[in-house]
């Protein structure tokens, strides 16, 4: 029987940067006691905007996606790290954020770092860290995301970082007939302002039109904290600074970005995404009051912790295929590390769905005895999707 | 429209769903179709061009114009399930072993699986009729070292190249543990290569069959093995590594094209010192001197059509029963008289003209010696014999070796039935359609440059160009856009594009990379006209070539490297084989000197690693100097 054990003082921080720059952010992390990382493979956004480079080979750049659980206090110094190693003050080098979990409960086995060490000359410079950031996940099929990424570029984000899911829902009720239906769909990430980030959500949601039957699902996440150094120009290449870095500077001479919030309200922004907005964002219908319950387990064991979720109530789920990284599995004498694969489940549901089904799964999980489990929830501030017209 | 990763808050719990016929066919019809016509528009480009080709410019008839049309809708058809098949079944399961196999197995039984799968692959899809028949027109007295390989040792040369295939799965696999960069294996081998085939080419017994094994390199890696290594690649690079390591699945089907080139220069070394070739002192074989060449093709060179002894003799009967003949005084003697020339005693050469421009379409509609049902089942033997051999290997392999339940066994089984139905009606496509048009077309493209008889047909067609170099640089041309157009509907490549999109999460499109690879193989093909037109050595393209290749590779980030050596590998298949062994042969027979088709394949194999690493340079070239201090620019 597996035992679950319980600590709800875990963050989850997530790092996306450029695939050179993981490995070095890995090792720092690990040096530093993390036991653990997840490692998704993803791409950067890259969009032709002249004519002539519709003829030019383009390759998105690709990018890697770390996700690292990191006991709370602990949170600041493994950020400092992360960005320090990635070089993520740098433009266009990357972020990191972290979002709190609500509860967390893994199995023994899980290599989960228990912290507790104190660091008493830990940097608390967190001059460059953000705390008022909004993380948007956007999950649409393939074909989409050029033009939800045009949308959210438009409004000033920067380019979003996608990687790959495989949804349930429609499908797995087809029986044999599932195999008309591909499964993968892709995940955007944009990590925004607070300021920006109801523009950036509206320019997403209509570009996609995420609130039409069966297009997709959009939801945001607040972030305590993190750091975002992604590119997000759009428009002539030959500009001597990027207007990441003209945003920046306008922010250090006003001294906040209270200066953006005005310009969203007046609609600029937003009207740069083609919404005449005027002053007030158009009311959008919008699912309140979510969690986001996820479940990291080994691969063997996606199908059923999904089949677990959707029995006990939950609406949907999707799963991502990671590396799991353990610190342990040294790289053997040549420098490669053979890891094991896992599957990070999401489901996003309503709160007062949350226990309920988190203790279908906890049950699920100790009957089957999985082993390397782990089960978390984190708020979520809002989703958007097609909500049924009540009736 | 399928829901995304969340369900719609529409209440519907999961569980199978009853549906009616018309549901189904409602699901089902959009799925076919869509399949269907991705399929078709990556065939039409070719099969266009070949029709037009040969009405337009070469002004000829298509012979067999139903049975090709049929066949072509046939590959089509057949394209469209082999694809998926490989999509639902074939990936998934070569992925799972990938997977799964370097974490809970030990080293030796790895790459004792490894060399397995890479011997059963190439025993799985022979590729050696199709060197048999590039091999056709070898007569052992001109080449009786090649000639013994393909009739004496074609057994050895099988095995020899299976063998080459096995140590290279091996290895690339090897690599996975080690971290090896890709650069590291193909450098020394290149050079290996290189020298070997200059030490070859001096001696003239040992310089045919530099062709021949630079070939087999080409074509051992067929539709069925290069999915399964790709994706058993895949698996293996979603837990191998961590960052900069993440293209190791790559290189695999590289080193099965170089390995079969060692192996077979190796077969032949061993057996000229063994000298038990055709005619050597210890030859025991069989094989006689057949006669010279067919006469057909004595008289085309200059542009006349033979009248044979049995027309003579209708001539002599009735001098009307041949027609308008041309009327040409030879000799006698000149002399003025009365203000006019006068030849006395001179000879009336009676001699046919060429034929004017047959009509559009021929009547031969289908060609009786090919019935649909023979040809299916012979299809579908080769089908079953292809796949079923290898996926059982897999299957056993991952439940008694690594006692791994088979993940949506259900889709997998589906997969590989529509596999095996796929690869059946493909086969039978080529044989109906792809091959005979290819085949008339590549004997026709030399008339270009030469009077020929056009295939299929009576009477005599004569150049289309005057000059001879216009004409060859119109084959050379010819020979670009096939190559490119085969290579676009080629499954194995559409296979690579779609693990490159995959593993890239989508960052490197398969289009540019089939575009790429189309492009490169295009030139390849085009240099191996010109190779075959002008009489060229092998060697004196491959060597400087490949030299180059070298220096690109040295630069080349090892992405690129892993992505453009193994186009290379892949994009000779079912599909480019036929059409360009029928124009090699086609071009070949005319001129002078030539005696096999060999060698186009291996040039075509240059090209697309040279494109997609110059693709590579460029993309680096840019991101690097739009760059700031980040390695890449997320917007331009």
């Amino acid at each position: 029987m597996t035992r679950l054990i319980t600590n709800n003082k875990v963050s989850v921080v997530t790092a996306l940067l450029p695939r050179m720059s993981a490995d070095p952010v890995i090792e720092r992390v690990f040096n530093e006691g993390d036991p653990s990382v997840l490692l998704l493979s993803a791409r950067g956004t890259l969009i032709k905007d002249t004519w002539y480079q519709s003829f030019l080979p383009t390759i998105s750049p690709e990018k890697t996606l770390l996700q690292f659980f990191v006991p709370d206090p602990e949170v600041d110094h493994i950020i400092e790290e992360i960005i320090d190693s990635g070089g993520i003050q740098q433009a266009g080098a990357g972020a990191v954020f972290s979002v709190p979990c609500l509860d967390f409960a893994y199995s023994e086995d899980f290599a989960l770092w228990s912290g507790g060490q104190e660091f008493d000359d830990a940097p608390d410079a967190s001059d460059g860290l953000k705390e008022n950031l909004t993380a948007i996940f956007c999950i649409v099929q393939a074909e989409q995301t050029d033009v939800i990424s045009r949308a959210a570029l438009q409004v000033g984000t920067h380019g979003p970082i996608i990687h790959y899911c495989e949804g349930r829902g429609l499908r797995d009720s087809l029986g044999w007939l599932k195999i008309t239906k591909k499964p993968t769909k892709e995940v955007m990430i944009v990590v925004v302002d607070n300021a920006d980030a109801d523009a950036a959500v509206e320019a997403m949601v209509a570009a996609g039109r995420i609130d039409t039957p069966g297009r997709g699902f959009l939801y945001r996440m607040p972030v305590q904290k993190g750091l975002v150094s992604i590119a997000s120009t759009f428009g002539g290449r030959r500009q001597p600074a990027t207007m990441q870095q003209m945003v920046a500077a306008i922010d250090g001479l006003k001294g906040g970005t209270a200066w953006r919030e005005q310009s969203v309200q007046q609609g600029a922004a937003a009207a740069g995404a083609g919404l005449n907005l005027f002053g007030k964002l158009r009311q959008r219908q919008s699912l309140d009051g979510q969690v986001i319950l996820s479940c990291v387990s080994s691969r063997k064991n996606t199908e059923t912790v999904m089949d677990a979720l959707l029995a006990a109530g939950a609406p949907g789920a999707n799963a991502s295929q990671a590396k799991f990284i353990e610190a342990d599995a040294k790289p053997n004498s040549h420098g490669v590390r053979i890891n094991v694969e896992r599957s990070i489940i999401h489901a996003i549901i309503s709160e007062q769905q949350l226990d309920p089904i988190r203790d279908a799964l906890k049950t699920c999980v100790e009957s089957l005895e999985m082993t390397n489990v782990c089960i978390y929830s984190q708020p979520v501030s809002r989703a958007y999707t097609y909500i049924r017209p009540a009736s | 429209m399928q829901p995304a990763g969340v369900d719609p808050r529409d209440g519907k719990a999961s569980g199978t769903t009853r549906l009616g016929w018309s549901d189904t066919l409602r699901i089902l019809y959009p799925y076919f179709a869509e399949n269907l016509m991705e399929q078709v528009r990556s065939v039409w480009f070719i099969v266009v061009y070949l029709v037009v080709f040969q009405i337009l410019v070469l002004g000829l008839p298509i012979v067999y114009a139903t049975m090709i049309g049929v066949g072509i809708v046939i590959v089509a058809v057949g394209l469209m399930f082999f694809m998926e098949g490989l999509r639902l079944g074939l990936m998934p399961l070569g992925e799972t072993i990938g997977a799964v196999l370097p974490r809970n197995s030990p080293l030796p039984v790895i790459l004792g699986f490894a060399f397995v799968l890479g011997l059963g692959a190439t025993f799985a899809e022979p590729a050696i009729s199709v060197l048999k028949a590039a091999g056709s027109g070898v007569a052992p007295d001109q080449a009786p070292l090649l000639f013994s390989l393909l009739n004496d040792f074609s057994g050895q040369l099988v095995l020899s190249v299976g063998l080459g295939v096995g140590a290279a799965v091996l290895l690339g696999v090897l690599r996975f543990f080690y971290g090896w960069s890709l650069k590291l294996l193909i450098v020394p081998g290149v050079l290996i290569l290189c020298g070997l085939t200059f030490v070859l080419n001096l001696d003239p017994v040992t310089q045919p069959i530099l062709a021949l094994a630079w070939d087999c390199g080409a074509v051992t890696t067929g539709p069925v093995t290069v999915p399964l290594v790709l994706a058993l690649g895949v698996g293996v690079c979603r837990i191998v590594g961590s960052g900069e390591s993440s293209n190791a699945g790559f290189g695999i089907v590289t080193l099965a094209s170089l390995f079969p080139i060692l192996a077979v220069l190796l077969l032949g070394m061993y057996h000229y010192q063994a000298k038990d070739y055709w005619g050597a002192e210890n030859y025991a074989g069989s094989a006689t001197v057949s006669s010279a060449l067919p006469d057909a093709e004595a008289g085309a060179a200059d542009g006349r059509s033979m009248i044979t002894e049995e027309e003579f003799a209708r001539y002599v009967d009735n001098p009307d029963a041949l027609g308008e003949l041309n009327i040409r005084f030879e000799g006698g003697q000149p002399e003025l008289r009365d203000g006019e020339i006068v030849l006395t005693d001179p000879t009336v050469v009676l001699s046919r003209p060429l034929v004017e421009r047959p009509a559009m379409i021929s009547d031969t509609q289908w060609d009786g010696s090919k019935s649909i049902l023979q040809g299916l089942a012979d299809a579908m033997f080769e089908a079953l014999r292809a796949i079923i051999p290898l996926c059982l290997f897999l299957f056993l392999t991952l439940r008694l070796v690594l006692r791994e339940k088979v993940q949506r066994i259900d889709e997998i089984s589906i997969g590989i039935l529509f596999a095996v139905l796929g690869m059946c009606l493909f086969v039978l496509g080529i044989s109906l359609g792809l091959t005979p048009l290819g085949s008339q077309l590549g004997s026709n493209v030399p008339g270009t440059f030469a009077a020929i008889t056009p295939w299929g047909m009576e009477g005599q067609e004569g150049p289309l160009f005057e000059s001879d170099n216009a004409g060859k640089a119109l084959a050379a041309l010819f020979g670009f856009f096939l190559g490119y157009g085969a290579t676009l509907a080629e499954p194995a490549l559409n296979a690579l594009g779609n693990t490159v999109e995959k593993i890239t999460v989508g960052a490197f499109k398969k289009k540019l990379l089939m575009q790429s690879v189309a492009f490169g193989v295009g030139l390849g093909i085009a240099a191996g006209v010109c190779k075959i037109a002008y009489n060229i050595p092998l060697a004196w393209m491959l060597l400087p070539s490949y030299l180059g290749l070298i220096v690109l590779t040295l630069v080349s980030s090892e992405e690129f490297v892993n992505f453009g050596w193994d186009s290379a590998g892949v994009t000779t298949g079912p599909i480019t084989v036929p059409l360009v062994l029928a124009m090699g042969l086609g071009i070949g027979a005319n001129v002078p000197g030539i005696i096999d088709g060999f060698g186009i394949l291996a040039l075509a194999s240059v090209g697309p690693i040279i494109t997609v690493l110059l693709i590579g340079r460029v993309v680096a070239g840019r991101q690097a100097r739009e760059g700031t201090s980040a390695p890449v620019q997320e917007s331009p």
